[in-house]
C-alpha cells in the first residue's frame, strides 16, 4: 500500500502541490485574543496579513490540536496502512508533540512515524515533497522518512524581516535582539534552522534582500531553492529572477508565508530556502 | 654633548647607549619646540591629526622607554626606544616614525657602542624599515625624506670617513633639501603651498640631535618659561604627573572671543569634571579639564568663541579600566567567534556601535588618534582569540595595522574610513563564521554607504580646485572635500544633492557635540521635503568638530 504524507500548515505549500501529491495537511491554530481560527480554513492569508496589521491584538499561532491531528490520521489510515508525519520544527513549536500524542492514541491499524523537520515553511515544505514524491513513486516507508530527512539535513532556510516589531510584540527576539541595536533601525537576517540565530544585518530593505540573497547563495551544490513572502510578491519575484540567473537549471519555488513565520516576521518578511545536492553529505 | 671615547690609530670616535639616548632627548626636545609649527602645516581645512603633536607624543613614549631601560648599551637602549615608540605611536606620522626608529634599532642590533658608520648603516635600515611600514609608498613624504637621508648620510661617510657630526650634518642638509622639494612631488602639497608636516618633523628631529652633538645646548633648554604656551604644557603634565583626576577624558581646547570670563568658565568646567585649569585674558581663554563628557565641556567652549587646538584624549592610566567598564556596561553582547574593536568618539556614536555588538571601543579619531598601545588594549581586552579593528579614520588605519601586528591574537583591520562604513561593516558581521570571511564580508560592506562630513574648516585654502574660507562649513562626500556653505545644514543639503540617487532609500544624520537636536529636525525635515521617498533617521552622535556626520545609502 503507498505511503500517505501528513504535514502542517506551517509548511506553506500551495495547494495544488498538496492535491497533486495528496498530501494531507492539517491546519495550524491562529489566535487573536481569545478568538481560535484555524490556518487556511476560518483564516485566509490575505486576511491573517490584513489582521497581523489592523488588529489591536497581536495574534499568536499554535499547535493542531492532538484532536485534529486524531482526526486526520484516522481518515488516512482508512486508505493506507503506513503514515509519515512531518512538522514544523519541534523547537519552534509543539506540533511534532502533538502528533506524536495523537499517533499514540490512535487506535486504527496504521503505523505512523513523525519527523520532527527542524524547519519552517518551505524549509518544511521541501522535506514533504521529497517524502511525498517518493511515496508516490511505491517507496517503503524508510525510504520516504529517509528522503524526508535527507532534505531536513541539506536545507537551509534564512529569513529578511522588514521590522522588528512584530517579533518583539510576539515575545520572540531574546537571542535575536543582542544583535540588533536598540540604537539604529536594523533589519536582521535570520537563519531558520531547529533554531532562530542571527546571521547578519542591513540598515535598508534593499541591503536586506541582497544580504540574504547572497547567504543563500554561499551554500554550495544548491539543487531547489525557495522564495516565500508575506505581502510583497514583486520582492520574491525579485529573488526568484536572480536565482535564476545566478543558478540557471535550478527549480526555483515562489511561495505564500502563512501565520506561522508571518507573525512574528511581520507583513514585509521575506525567507529563502536552499537544498544542498546530495553529493555534499558527508 | 660628544664626549665619545677617540681611539688611538685610525679607530674612529665610538658613542656609548647613553649618548645615544641624550640625542634623541635632544631631537625630541627640539620637536617639542617645533610642533606648532608642524601642526601649522595642513593640507587639509579639516580638523585633522597634528602631526607635530603625533611625532611629539610618539617620542615622548619613545624617550620615556629608553629612560626606563637605564643602558648604557647602544643597542638596548635602541631597542628600548623601538619598543617605546612602537606602543606610543599616535597617527600615521607616528606609525612611520615607529618604524624609522624599528629600523634604527635593528641597524644597532649587535653594537653595544657605535661609531658614525654604524650610524649610517642604521639610517640605511631605518629608510627600508620605513618604506615597509605603508603598503603604497607615496613619494614627497616623510619617507622620501628618510631615503635622501640615509643615502646622504652614506654618501658623506664614504667620502670623508666623516665623523658622526659631520656625517649628521650632512643628514639634516639632505633632509632641508628633500623637505623642500616635497612639494613638487605631491601635487596636494603643492596645490595648498605647503612642505610635507612628516618631513619636517624628521628634519626638525635631526637638527635637534646635531645641536646636541655641537653641544649647542642653549638651544635645547626646556622652553621659555614665560611662554603662556609652555607654562601652561608645564602646568597640565604637572597636573597629569600629579595624579589627580585619573578618570575620563583629558579635553583641552582653546577659546577666541571678545568680554571672555575665566572665572565663569572655570566654574562651569568645575561641574563638568575636575583638573580643571583655565588661563588667559579676555580674548583668549585656555582650558583644560578632566570629565566624563568631553562632548559637553567642547560644546560650552563653543558657545563662548572660536574654537582651535581641541584635544580629546583618554587619560592613559584608565584605558584598561575603561575597556572594562565598557564590557560590564552589558552592552557588548557575545554574539560571535570574532572580537571587535571599534576606534570613535562621541558619546552616542560609542553607543550605537556598542549596541550593534562592538567588544571594545577606543576613544579617538579625527583630532585625536589614539595610541597603537591603547588600540593593542583593546584588542587584549577582548575575549575571543580573533579580533577586527575598525579604524574609522584613515589616519588610524596604519596605526591599527601596526597594533593588529603587535598582537599574538590573530588580528585583521578593516579599513573603515568613517563612522557610517564603521557601521556599515560592523551590521555585515556574521557571528557564525570566523576572522578571514568576516574581514572579507565586512570590507565589502563598508562600501555599501556613502558618507557626508560637516565639519568647519580651520584655514582658508583651496583644495582640489574648491576655495575654502576659514570658518565656513565645509562637506567631505566620502572623505574628498567637496562642498564649502555658511551653514552646517546648507553644506549637508548641497552634499545631498550631489549624492542622492534612485538606489538611496535611507539617510541617517548623525548629530555632533556642536549641533542641537532642534536643527537636526529641522534640518532632516528640509530633507524629507526634497526626497519624500527617502526615509530619514536622526541619531545622536556627540562627535567632536563635525556638527553631521550623514550616511546615504
Amino acid at each position: 500500500m503507498t505511503v500517505r504524507v501528513v504535514t502542517d500548515s506551517g509548511a506553506d505549500l500551495p495547494s495544488e502541490v498538496v492535491e497533486a501529491l495528496s498530501i494531507t495537511v492539517v491546519p495550524l491554530v491562529v489566535l487573536f485574543g481569545d478568538e481560535v481560527l484555524r490556518d487556511e480554513i476560518d483564516l485566509t492569508t490575505d486576511q491573517f496579513f490584513q489582521r497581523l496589521v489592523d488588529s489591536p491584538v497581536h495574534p499568536s499561532t499554535s499547535q493542531p490540536s492532538v484532536g485534529a491531528f486524531q482526526e486526520a490520521y484516522e481518515r488516512v489510515a482508512g486508505e493506507t496502512d503506513s503514515i509519515v508525519s512531518i512538522h514544523v520544527g519541534a523547537k519552534f513549536s509543539g506540533t511534532v508533540a502533538a502528533a506524536m500524542l495523537a499517533r499514540d492514541r490512535l487506535t486504527a491499524a496504521c503505523r505512523i512515524e513523525v519527523v520532527d523537520s527542524e524547519g519552517a515553511s518551505l524549509g518544511l515544505g521541501f522535506a514533504v515533497l521529497a517524502a511525498a514524491r517518493a511515496a508516490k513513486e511505491g517507496a517503503s516507508l524508510e525510504d520516504v522518512i529517509a528522503a524526508a530527512e535527507s532534505v531536513v539535513r541539506r536545507q537551509h532556510t534564512l529569513a529578511v524581516l522588514d521590522t522588528l516589531e512584530y517579533a518583539r510584540r510576539g515575545g520572540r527576539i531574546s537571542r535575536v535582539e543582542a544583535l540588533l541595536g536598540s540604537v539604529l533601525h536594523v533589519k536582521p537576517i535570520l537563519s531558520i534552522k531547529n533554531e532562530v540565530r542571527p546571521l547578519s544585518r542591513a540598515r535598508t530593505r534593499a541591503a536586506g534582500l541582497k544580504r540574504m540573497f547572497e547567504l543563500a547563495m554561499a551554500y554550495p551544490h544548491i539543487v531547489q531553492v525557495g522564495v516565500m513572502h508575506g505581502t510583497t510578491p514583486e520582492d520574491a519575484e525579485m529573488l526568484a529572477q536572480w536565482t535564476r540567473e545566478r543558478l540557471p537549471g535550478v527549480p526555483v519555488q515562489i511561495a505564500r508565508l502563512g501565520p506561522a513565520l508571518g507573525a512574528h516576521g511581520g507583513p514585509g518578511i521575506m525567507v529563502m530556502t536552499v537544498v544542498e545536492g546530495e553529493k555534499t553529505e558527508a | 654633548m660628544a664626549t665619545g671615547v677617540r681611539r688611538r690609530g685610525r679607530h674612529a670616535t665610538t658613542y656609548s647607549g647613553g649618548e645615544l639616548r641624550e640625542m634623541f632627548a635632544a631631537a625630541t626636545t627640539w620637536l617639542e619646540h617645533n610642533a606648532q609649527a608642524i601642526n601649522s602645516i595642513n593640507v587639509f581645512p579639516v580638523p585633522d591629526g597634528d602631526t607635530g603633536t603625533n611625532m611629539y607624543l610618539t617620542m615622548r613614549a619613545t624617550m620615556d622607554e629608553a629612560y626606563q631601560s637605564g643602558s648604557e648599551a647602544a643597542n638596548v637602549v635602541a631597542g628600548a626606544m623601538a619598543k617605546g615608540a612602537l606602543m606610543g605611536a599616535r597617527g600615521n606620522s607616528g606609525v612611520i616614525l615607529s618604524q624609522i626608529l624599528r629600523g634604527f634599532a635593528d641597524g644597532l642590533s649587535e653594537k653595544e657602542r657605535f661609531d658614525s658608520r654604524d650610524f649610517v648603516a642604521a639610517l640605511d635600515e631605518a629608510a627600508v624599515s620605513a618604506d615597509r611600514a605603508v603598503s603604497h609608498p607615496v613619494e614627497g613624504t616623510i619617507l622620501t625624506v628618510m631615503r635622501a637621508v640615509a643615502a646622504a648620510a652614506r654618501e658623506r661617510s664614504k667620502k670623508l670617513r666623516g665623523n658622526l657630526k659631520n656625517v649628521l650634518a650632512a643628514a639634516v642638509d639632505a633632509a632641508k633639501d628633500a623637505v623642500a622639494r616635497t612639494p613638487s612631488l605631491l601635487p596636494a602639497l603643492r596645490e595648498a603651498g605647503v612642505v610635507d608636516a612628516g618631513g619636517q618633523g624628521l628634519y626638525v628631529m635631526l637638527e635637534g640631535a646635531l645641536r646636541y652633538l655641537r653641544g649647542d645646548l642653549a638651544s635645547l633648554a626646556p622652553l621659555a618659561v614665560q611662554d603662556p604656551e609652555r607654562t601652561w604644557a608645564r602646568t597640565t603634565t604637572a597636573v597629569h604627573d600629579g595624579g589627580e583626576g585619573k578618570y575620563g577624558y583629558c579635553t583641552e581646547f582653546l577659546v577666541s572671543g571678545e568680554k571672555l570670563n575665566a572665572g565663569a568658565t572655570l566654574e562651569r568646567m568645575l561641574e563638568l569634571g575636575d583638573s580643571v585649569l583655565v588661563v588667559g585674558d579676555e580674548t583668549l581663554l585656555r582650558v583644560h579639564l578632566h570629565t566624563a563628557q568631553p562632548e559637553i565641556a567642547i560644546s560650552h567652549g563653543r558657545m563662548l568663541g572660536e574654537l582651535a587646538q581641541i584635544k580629546v584624549e583618554n587619560i592613559e592610566a584608565q584605558a584598561e579600566q575603561f575597556v572594562a567598564r565598557v564590557q560590564a556596561s552589558g552592552h557588548a553582547p557575545d554574539i560571535g567567534l570574532v572580537g571587535i574593536v571599534v576606534v570613535v568618539s562621541g558619546a552616542g556614536l560609542e553607543e550605537v556601535f556598542r549596541s550593534l555588538g562592538a567588544t571594545a571601543v577606543v576613544p579617538g579619531g579625527a583630532t585625536m588618534n589614539p595610541s597603537i598601545k591603547q588600540v593593542l588594549e583593546a584588542i587584549e581586552s577582548c575575549p575571543q582569540e580573533e579580533v577586527i579593528v575598525l579604524p574609522n579614520n584613515k589616519n588610524v588605519i596604519l596605526g591599527a595595522q601596526q597594533a593588529a601586528r603587535s598582537s599574538r591574537k590573530r588580528v585583521r583591520v578593516v579599513g573603515t574610513v568613517s563612522v557610517p562604513q564603521g557601521m556599515a561593516a560592523l551590521l555585515a558581521l556574521n557571528p557564525e563564521r570566523g576572522l578571514d570571511e568576516n574581514a572579507a564580508l565586512m570590507g565589502d560592506a563598508r562600501r555599501d554607504v556613502q558618507t557626508v562630513e560637516v565639519t568647519k574648516a580651520v584655514r582658508t585654502t583651496t583644495v582640489g580646485g574648491l576655495r575654502v574660507r576659514v570658518g565656513q562649513d565645509i562637506a567631505l562626500l566620502d572623505g574628498t572635500l567637496a562642498v564649502a556653505e555658511d551653514s552646517p545644514r546648507a553644506a549637508v543639503r548641497e552634499s545631498l544633492r550631489r549624492l542622492v540617487n534612485d538606489r538611496a532609500s535611507l539617510i541617517t544624520i548623525y548629530y555632533g557635540a556642536q549641533s542641537t537636536a532642534e536643527d537636526t529636525e529641522a534640518l532632516a525635515g528640509e530633507i524629507r521635503a526634497v526626497y519624500p521617498s527617502l526615509q530619514v533617521d536622526i541619531v545622536y552622535g556627540g562627535q567632536p568638530h563635525y556638527s553631521y556626520i550623514v550616511s546615504l545609502e
